[in-house]
């Protein structure tokens, strides 16, 4: 399916985006807003979290400071909980198949259907870098969609500072099985960028994905990484 | 208040979970959803709208009555796209 052909959805989007917003600014209490928030990635479903981050991305591109404030200091208020909103991809070497529960253990399914729930900039880079139930995704849309995501998150200085702690974390260890070799290379260059001051999100997705963004356009579905 | 006390504030106005501020085909919006894959990211829903146009302020019709579950705000907000 095109991104033309996916128009007729952007007006629901914007209308999901606005109520999200509405429901959250009305909450007065942090812990209600964080539940609502979970509640709604529960309601979306497992397979539906690409659904959520484009959620945060259209936050991310709206020019209302005050949603933009709101959904920032929230994820703060989860990162400072260890509890970001997360959505599930099978681990590195694991099935490809849509059907198995993420939360079943390998001793239940099999290492091959053991999956891993992921904050937004994990998930993505995992989604960007493996193999996964899902079609890796394209260069441009990770680099788009990371930018506009370190961007929102820049709002909160503790987010900031804790997220980009818990990334370079876990880049670091390789014993967890989760990330591929090449998805803790990614994810250390993002992290370490992003914790130094003064750097724009454009220079934390060039550190990323270890230069420039391609300036050829790729075919629909062609996916190119960089050795 | 606490998460238990929402869950069981009545709803002074029933939501109905499918509808949709701009009268959409729900289920075609789900459908479409599910097929929409790596695309979605790249979908502009700000196409042709200007800087000052881009605001998330709830458009007027769609605010929710004072007392609802958990649920219910969960429902309503995800109707327009028919979940």
């Amino acid at each position: 399916m095109s991104v033309a052909e996916l128009q007729p959805l952007a007006e629901p989007l914007l209308e999901t985006t606005r109520r999200m917003i509405g429901t959250l600014q009305r909450e007065s209490s942090t812990e209600l807003r964080l539940a609502l928030a979970k509640r709604i990635l529960r309601q979306l479903g497992d397979e539906a979290y690409p659904v959520f981050l484009k959620l945060l991305l259209i936050v991310a591109e709206s020019e209302d400071a005050a949603a933009k404030q709101l959904v920032a200091d929230l994820l703060a208020s989860a990162a400072q909980r260890m509890d970001l909103p997360s959505g599930a991809l099978s681990a590195w070497g694991g099935s490809h198949t849509a059907t198995a529960s993420p939360y079943e253990s390998p001793s239940a399914s099999g290492a091959m259907g053991r999956r891993r729930l992921l904050g937004p900039i994990e998930y993505l880079t995992v989604w960007y870098c493996q193999q996964t139930q899902r079609p890796m995704l394209e260069e441009s849309l990770y680099a788009d969609a990371i930018g506009k995501l370190i961007g929102l998150f820049d709002l909160n200085p503790v987010l900031r500072q804790l997220y980009a702690e818990k990334l370079a974390g876990e880049a670091g260890n390789e014993l967890e099985g989760t990330y591929s070799c090449e998805t803790r290379q990614v994810l250390s260059r993002l992290a370490e960028r992003w914790k130094k001051p003064g750097v724009t999100p454009l220079d934390v997705v060039r550190a990323a994905i270890g230069g420039e963004l391609s300036a050829t356009a790729m075919p629909p579905g062609w996916i190119v990484h960089r050795l | 208040m606490n998460l238990g006390d929402l869950q069981t504030r009545t709803l002074a106005t029933p939501i109905d979970p499918s509808s949709s501020a701009h009268g959409l085909d729900t289920a075609s919006v789900n459908t479409q959803l599910q097929a929409s894959g790596n695309r979605l990211l790249g979908l502009d829903v700000w196409a042709g709208s200007s800087a000052a146009e881009r605001s998330l302020q709830a458009h007027a019709g769609t605010d929710l009555p004072p007392t609802t579950s958990i649920d219910q705000l969960a429902a309503h907000v995800l109707a327009p796209l028919g979940r």
